[in-house]
């Protein structure tokens, strides 16, 4: 199973999510020699993207039996792997509708059908499901990091067209860029100014402008500013994000980096990568074999090899006794360690596949709702449908998390159909996933007992990567010391000269991986939700 | 990295080399062909003319005196030659404009193709022309040659009739309201809405109070949302003293909004002036007025210090 694989490393990363992935492809961009296995046999573990078969089997995971390893002399010890599929609890997946149609004799109203399950599950590819749902700032972390290091000309992304709120009772747009605020018939001309003004005071000021003045919770800041109820609950709720009791300095901050990211690539702030966002971990993994970065999914893993005299980690072990050793250190995932059974916080997540958008639109559209309210925390509202190719036509998915899960699951579906009214109802629900995501973010630590292992942690609540990002980042430089430069930008064809030919249009070096089995590739021809292109909606990257 | 040969890759210094060497082609081959257009200018083999004229021009799209030839020569072509070559000539200009939107020379040769055309006055033809148009305000739209252009095709679609023309101004009001709509800065967009809304109140006075009053509540609007805008402020002041005149300026209507958007933001400039303007045509609060000249003299905008002082 392991022929020509070699078995020595600088770095071996265990796991292919998002922190993992990233510090893999910025290793190997560097020249270290990385092998990056997964036990699955996807791409992207708690950030993963699935058809619709793929995630009715993901349903149904199950637990690989545990294979013990003796350690081979006595200076070895053997960490052994818990399952990293524990992350996940009570995962459920219900439908609304039948499996299928009976074949009655009936020759009366093809059109009104009812939709089945088998019908959806012939579109099976047309779905894309994420895990881990997530929005990009267009000016955050992870595009600015696409763009430096190049790795945005492996994805593509659509803009996230439409951004709701509550108001009223109903669901309106969300008015942030002048254009809107121009537009809009329900704000009077002075609150316009105003709340232009408080737009533009957030977007100008500086870090070092806030002062003793800034003190005060923003609620009562902005009310100082002359905004109504309406203007706050729009500037806390739906630009600044944040929860009711959150300081001015956070409120600025986070108000300031969402009016950055309007205009950028459009009239939003957001974008949607095409095709899910498990797309991301690909990306990142892709440039790591680009470099020379070695891949193996569903690589049998029994645990991590360790130098007892010194307790530092020294390899991984496979189930069948083969070791793989790694000189500076091996990056590993959280979920793999046995402590995260024992993580208590987790967040909620819901997917509503349905068949009808929650606010009617003669386009296309990606669309964020958020809700909150006093003492509540922000509920994270994302729609995809077939414009970003996440879902056939006229399907929808709805995804559904909180920040911090304080709210039953079903509480929020009412206040959601209670907010869509007739326009969208339970009729419109063909079935619902739920599960719960352990969330360790707060139990990982980059350093555990153990020195030359570095533990990265999976996905938070929040809408955005700059979390995942910056954790990449720092555990690179930990490893690295600041002298070794995070992911540069990996040259142009043009200016990739091989000497001994005078031609300088030779390509670069994008059509060697390195695989070893059928069961490890990253091969861009065989995967066809890997795009190349980086248009956006509106512009390139 | 790759096993066969060394790759090297380019530093930022080789890059510039790199760079500056193939503008220095470019430019040598530029002059080459120049002169020899200009060497060929008499002769008359024109359809060559054309061919190398069109070469150059495609890279060069800015050169006067290329353009100028190509109208000389196909000028000189007979009546039915020069409707093929007018039509290509068309296409040609579509490519140069490709490189360059804002070439002053692309847009007038376009607009000459088509006076020398109107004599075959095609509908389909202008209609395809405002496409393009409409094609390039969508990459730009505030590029001033297009509206001119745009605005040149429209006089030529006018109707005739009556009853179509009022539709027609109206339609055309309708577009650049969407377009003011998404970038109020769009000073083209309210600078041609200043002449439709002139032509539609000339054809059909009687709707002038009405409409008015709606391009009051847009330009107020304007000036809420964005008040350091200068587009908007432009308009402004067109619509009160060149369109509604002084006598129609009221107090309450007028006056008292601009005062209060005055409170809000009390160093605007553009407000201010505003507000001395109409202060003065309705002889009232001149101690105010005076004092606002005055800051903005001497703190506000100490630039046109001068522009100020002469309004006392």
């Amino acid at each position: 199973m392991f022929e020509g694989l070699p078995r020595e490393y600088d770095v071996i990363v265990v796991g292919t999510g998002m922190v993992e992935s990233i510090l893999a492809a910025a290793c190997a961009r560097n020249g270290k020699t990385v092998l990056h296995i997964d036990t699955n046999e996807y791409y992207g573990a708690e950030w993963a993207s699935f058809s619709l078969n793929g995630l009715i089997e993901w349903t149904q995971m199950q637990e690989n039996p545990k294979i013990d390893i003796n350690p081979q002399d006595d200076t070895e010890k053997i960490l052994p792997i818990g399952n990293p599929l524990n992350v996940f609890r009570n995962v459920e997946l219900k439908w609304n509708i039948e499996k299928t149609n009976e074949q009655t004799t009936t020759t009366e109203n093809e059109s009104i059908k009812p939709i089945t399950l088998d019908v959806l599950e012939k579109q099976s590819r047309k779905f894309n499901i994420d895990l881990t749902p997530k929005l990009y700032y267009a000016s955050g972390g992870l595009i600015d990091l696409l763009v430096q290091s190049n790795v945005g000309k492996y994805c593509e992304f659509k803009l996230v067209s439409r951004l709701l709120f509550e108001r009223n009772g109903q669901i309106d747009n969300v008015p942030s860029s002048r254009a809107d605020i121009f537009n809009s018939n329900d704000i009077s001309l002075i609150d316009k100014r105003l709340l232009m003004k408080v737009i533009m005071n957030c977007s100008s000021m500086a870090i070092e402008d806030l002062n003793e003045e800034h003190d005060i919770p923003f609620i009562e800041y902005l009310k100082k500013q002359k905004l109504n109820d309406t203007l706050c609950h729009l500037i806390i709720n739906s630009i600044s994000m944040v929860d009711y009791n959150a300081s001015t300095k956070e409120g600025i901050i986070k108000a300031k980096r969402y009016l950055d990211s309007i205009g950028r690539y459009g009239n939003s702030p957001f974008l949607y990568p095409l095709y899910g966002n498990g797309e991301m971990c690909q990306c990142f993994c892709r440039l790591c074999a680009v470099f020379g970065g070695f891949y193996f999914l569903r690589f049998p893993l029994a645990g991590f090899t360790i130098d007892s005299l010194n307790n530092q980690c020294t390899g991984i072990v496979s189930t069948t006794g083969e070791r793989f050793r790694a000189r500076d250190m091996v990056i590993c995932n959280n979920s793999f360690l046995e402590s995260v059974s024992s993580n208590k916080n987790v967040i909620h997540r819901t997917v509503l596949f349905t068949n009808k958008s929650i606010k009617s639109s003669e386009k296309e559209e990606v669309t964020y709702l958020r809700l909150s309210a006093q003492n509540k925390t922000g509920i994270h509202i994302i729609e995809v449908g077939f414009g970003p190719g996440c879902a056939p036509d006229g399907f929808f998915l709805l995804y559904i998390f909180q920040e911090s899960s304080s709210e039953n699951t079903d509480e929020i579906i009412e206040q959601l159909l209670r907010l869509t009214g007739d326009n969208f109802t339970r009729d419109n629900i063909l079935g619902q996933l739920t599960f719960d995501q352990v969330d360790t973010m707060s139990t990982s630590s980059s350093s555990s007992t153990l020195s030359k292992l570095i533990v990265t942690h999976g996905p938070d609540g929040s809408i955005d990567h700059d979390s995942a990002v910056e954790a990449a980042r720092n555990l690179f430089y930990e490893i690295y010391s600041n002298r070794e430069e995070f992911l540069a930008r990996a040259p142009d064809p043009e200016d990739i000269i091989i000497e001994g030919t005078d031609n300088t249009d030779e390509t670069n070096n994008t059509d060697e991986t390195n695989n070893t089995d059928e069961t490890s590739t990253i091969n861009t021809a065989t995967d066809d939700t890997l795009a190349t292109k980086t248009n956006t909606d509106t512009e390139a990257l | 990295m790759p096993v066969h040969g060394q790759v090297k890759i380019r530093t930022s210094a080789e890059q510039k080399a790199a760079r500056e060497r193939e503008r220095a082609e470019k430019l040598q081959l530029y002059l080459t062909e120049y002169e020899s257009i200009l060497n060929n200018r008499q002769l008359t083999d024109l359809f060559a003319l054309l061919k190398q004229t069109e070469n150059t021009l495609i890279n060069h799209p800015d050169c006067f005196t290329l353009w100028n030839i190509r109208r000389e020569v196909i000028l000189k072509l007979d009546n039915d030659k020069q409707k093929e070559y007018l039509q290509k000539e068309l296409q040609i200009t579509q490519l140069c404009l490709k490189s360059n939107v804002k070439s002053y020379s692309c847009w007038n040769q376009r607009q000459w193709c088509l006076k020398q055309l109107k004599e075959n006055f095609d509908l389909n033809l202008y209609q395809n022309e405002l496409q393009l148009c409409q094609k390039f305000l969508e990459i730009d739209e505030r590029n001033f040659h297009c509206w001119a252009y745009r605005y040149y095709l429209l006089e030529h679609l006018c109707p005739s009739s009556s009853s179509d023309i009022e539709t027609f101004y109206d339609n055309e009001l309708t577009f650049l309201r969407s377009t003011i709509g998404h970038n109020l800065s769009n000073y083209s967009a309210w600078h041609y809405r200043s002449k439709y809304l002139d032509k539609l109140l000339e054809h059909n006075p009687i709707r002038r109070s009405n409409l008015l009053l709606k391009e009051w509540e847009l330009v107020l609007n304007a000036v809420y949302t964005d008040c350091s805008d200068q587009a908007a402020w432009f308009y402004l002041r067109w619509l009160l003293f060149k369109q509604l005149g002084v006598e129609s300026i009221t107090e309450t209507e007028h006056i008292k909004p601009l005062e209060e958007l005055d409170e809000i933001e009390s160093e605007n400039k553009w407000c201010m002036l505003a507000l001395c303007q109409l202060w003065k045509e309705k002889k009232i609060n001149d101690d105010k007025r005076r004092n606002y000249l005055e800051r903005l003299a001497n703190h506000i905008d100490t630039d046109r210090a001068a522009f100020y002082r002469d309004q006392i």
